[in-house]
């Protein structure tokens, strides 16, 4: 007599009705502005999502006749309004195309409603920064 | 779909200029106008918001919408986004400007 479980293991999460989601901005001579958000993700419900990669990359492309401030910052909302900041690159120099670079992998799996953003930031006076700021994930049932 | 909106925010780092939209990526915006040109996954715009969107094409930040857009449409779209991203609690209100 051959005895069997009916018990079959869950999927590993990128059998589960995967899908890769990407963000991206990139934008040149981006004068001075307050806090904005370049683009945000949100997990809708029933689903999970595993972030693999972020990448963030800022220069002064002109420079300011004031210098203050300019940054990348990507961070995390959970779903219960906890706040992690996962990547931040930022630079206070004056000095044309130097470059200022910032990556991250395999970094967090978020569950529905959790949010991801992307500000940027540049609080000089003049001048102009050019701006990448990347995300990679795969979004699964949850 | 790429929809021209508007922007939310007061550019505190807590209250940062940005789309009321749980799903967007920012391809262009202009500060003094308060509209952007964001690229929103199909899934979270309504039928009804798809169609007037492509109804009514504008081309840059600036030129005013051929037509206005209907509240109706601006209710359709917060309820389609609650019931996709967060439990029936309408959080976001975005609006073709």
């Amino acid at each position: 007599m051959r005895v069997s479980s009916y018990a079959v293991a869950r999927p590993i999460y990128y059998d589960r009705n995967s899908a890769t989601k990407g963000k991206t901005y990139q934008a040149s001579a981006v004068a001075p502005h307050t806090t904005t958000t370049r683009w945000t993700y949100t997990v809708p419900t029933g689903k999970a999502a595993y972030v693999e990669a972020l990448n963030a990359m800022i220069y002064r492309d002109v420079a300011p006749t004031v210098v203050s401030l300019a940054q990348v910052i990507i961070y995390i909302v959970s779903s219960d309004a906890v706040t992690s900041t996962v990547l931040q690159v930022r630079t206070y120099t004056s000095a044309t195309y130097t470059f200022f670079y910032g990556s991250q992998s395999n970094i967090a799996l978020l569950k529905a409603g959790d949010q991801i953003y992307a500000n940027t930031f540049d609080n000089s006076t003049g001048g102009s920064v050019t701006y990448t700021v990347d995300l990679k994930l795969t979004e699964f049932d949850a | 779909m790429i929809i021209r909106v508007a922007v939310i925010g007061t550019g505190a780092e807590r209250d940062p200029v940005r789309v009321d939209l749980p799903n967007y990526g920012e391809l262009t915006a202009d500060p003094v106008t308060g509209r952007a040109f964001v690229d929103v996954p199909n899934l979270d715009v309504p039928d009804g918001v798809a169609a007037f969107v492509r109804a009514n094409p504008v081309t840059d930040l600036v030129s005013p919408l051929p037509g206005e857009f209907p509240p109706s449409l601006a209710r359709q779209w917060a309820e389609h986004l609650a019931r996709r991203y967060d439990l029936g609690t309408a959080k976001w209100h975005p609006v073709v400007a």
